[in-house]
């Protein structure tokens, strides 16, 4: 009987933590600001109510505020482990001249691509880049790309050698290349795919080769040698090359705004590890803000 | 009685701690990648991760693959033939002698051979014959078919009026004078497009028939030049009747040793780079 009343005694012990565990998570929430912000960003002034709720954090003092005030859009921060992580910044920060740096930055298209295709590009070449990007973009809200029937619309353009070369810097390229610009945010804006016939000699080949160069010039790529060739990011060929689920989820991480973009690869890893720090640490929501 | 009492709570205990940690902000974390047949892994014997419905990990092994030589009457020739392969697809018998250390390359998609109008009708047709030669050869992991459509081909035999240089101009000052000279030029050669394994997946050969004294000479160059291209194989000067001799006289079938070559190269095809020192690895297991 002792025994049956200490089990019940235990039962009623884990059921009562069970409850006290629950009523933990309805947590009061206070937002505080250094003074030196509050001070930049709210007009309200302080009043003595607020000195009363001063708290002070490696020697600054904070204040209590109802919401955190900051210009720009919030975006919580998206958590990826750190193998996801490992594969995204080799493919996301192509070293020059594949020479590490912490230096080398991250590339993107803010503005929605508009492609022209010069009038040598076969009608089957257009359709099948377009539905491949149609297909690429589909999941992904921040980044748009539609087809222009003028070249003064567009900024991205497709042609083969032989005949206008709309990139100078590429007339001598041996092989099929695009080359691309970004300013000084390391946003992409300008882009230019040529396709050397002599060896791209078929339509088939066409298509594969300007698929891939398409690809990656959505972040200037590198393409890397440890997925299976089927995948977009591999650098190896495959006649089952399709826009594979890790393709997508690598793609939409580099456009997702829950992480900052155009950064250079060391504040890229300072930014993971202090966000991945303070979830840890913490359990608190990480936002990013994004001013533009 | 007790016994219940006690599952209860053990079962109480444990869905607590089951909550607790799926209301954490690290539980959808997800692996999204897939890290297989990576030249780096062979060597470690190392364990790979990928990916099965969006969040499970799989460990599996890396497959190497049992090297297996045809079949030869003797110990004595299967060595020569091991010995003269080697050559054949490294450039060398020994790693000592190998300078540039180039990995096998292989065919990795089905090749579709488009013959350019240029050619005469009757060299089209003989050109037509030897490529369909090899569909009775039944090489494993190589398929060559002819296409009507150029749209759909991966190969393309075509004429030029071009000069055909063989080595690299600017690597000239590597080779010797006697080199430079005999092989500077030829009148028939084939670009092969690879990928970062070496898989080739498209070439173009081109023949300049201006350079031709004897005519009956341009399929016999094609012929050469289309099988050094199923593997950018090296020619030798130790077999005769091969397409890889050297002093190669026509012939309208493809000898055994040629066979046994693209059977050994095509034995198995390699999604990463095998180069001289890792095939020794492969060939001994």
């Amino acid at each position: 009987m002792k025994k049956i009343i200490t089990y019940i005694f235990i039962f009623l012990f884990f059921v009562g933590y069970s409850q006290k565990h629950e009523h933990k998570t309805d947590t009061i929430r206070k937002i505080y600001v250094p003074l030196k912000q509050y001070k930049k960003n709210y007009t309200k002034q302080l009043t003595k109510e607020d000195t009363l709720n001063f708290k002070f954090k490696d020697n600054d003092t904070m204040v209590m505020v109802n919401q955190y005030l900051h210009k720009g859009v919030y975006v919580p921060y998206e958590y990826k482990d750190s193998v996801f992580l490992k594969y995204y910044k080799k493919i996301a920060f192509n070293h020059d001249n594949g020479k590490f740096s912490f230096d080398t930055k991250m590339r993107y298209w803010k503005k929605p691509i508009k492609i022209f295709f010069s009038k040598n590009v076969s009608k089957n070449v257009q359709r099948e880049l377009m539905r491949f990007a149609s297909e690429v973009s589909s999941d992904i809200d921040s980044l748009n790309i539609s087809r222009v029937n003028k070249l003064e619309d567009s900024n991205y353009v497709v042609y083969y050698k032989g005949g206008f070369e709309y990139e100078p810097r590429m007339h001598n390229y041996k092989n099929s290349s695009f080359y691309v610009y970004w300013n000084g945010k390391n946003q992409l804006y300008r882009n230019t795919i040529r396709i050397n016939t002599d060896k791209e000699f078929s339509e088939i080949l066409i298509i594969n080769e300007v698929k891939k160069l398409f690809f990656q010039s959505l972040g200037r790529f590198k393409l890397i040698d440890e997925f299976e060739c089927e995948n977009y990011f591999a650098d190896c060929h495959s006649k089952n090359k399709n826009f594979s689920k890790l393709d997508l989820e690598i793609l939409k991480y580099h456009y997702s705004y829950g992480i900052c973009k155009g950064t250079d690869l060391l504040t890229f890893e300072e930014q993971h590890a202090q966000a991945k720090e303070t979830l840890k640490l913490h359990n608190h929501k990480v936002n990013f803000i994004h001013t533009e | 009685m007790r016994k219940l009492l006690f599952s209860i709570t053990l079962l109480i205990t444990l869905s607590n701690f089951g909550q607790s940690k799926g209301d954490s902000n690290t539980s959808d974390e997800k692996v999204v990648f897939v890290k297989k047949n990576s030249r780096h892994l062979i060597n470690k014997n190392s364990e790979l991760l990928i990916l099965e419905n969006n969040d499970t990990l799989i460990l599996t092994k890396r497959y190497i693959p049992k090297f297996s030589y045809p079949k030869f009457s003797s110990k004595k020739e299967k060595n020569r033939f091991k010995f003269r392969y080697s050559y054949i697809a490294f450039g060398s018998f020994n790693n000592k002698y190998s300078k540039n250390n180039f990995p096998i390359r292989q065919w990795n998609v089905p090749i579709k051979v488009y013959i350019d109008k240029s050619f005469s009708k009757e060299n089209s047709i003989r050109i037509e014959n030897f490529i369909k030669s090899f569909s009775v050869l039944e090489i494993p992991n190589l398929e060559i078919e002819l296409v009507k459509n150029k749209n759909t081909a991966n190969y393309y035999i075509t004429t030029t009026n071009e000069i055909l240089k063989v080595l690299d101009e600017k690597k000239l000052d590597q080779y010797s004078d006697e080199r430079i000279k005999n092989r500077y030029k030829d009148n028939a050669n084939y670009y092969l497009k690879n990928d970062a394994n070496f898989n080739i997946y498209s070439c173009v050969l081109k023949v300049n028939p201006s350079t031709f004294i004897d005519k009956n000479n341009i399929i016999k160059k094609v012929k050469i030049r289309f099988f050094g291209s199923l593997g950018r194989f090296y020619p030798t000067m130790y077999q005769k009747g091969s397409l890889l001799d050297t002093k190669y006289i026509n012939n309208d079938t493809i000898s055994t040793f040629d066979i046994n070559v693209l059977k050994s190269h095509y034995n198995y095809i390699y999604p990463y780079k095998v180069d001289f020192n890792l095939f020794k690895i492969i060939e001994k297991k």
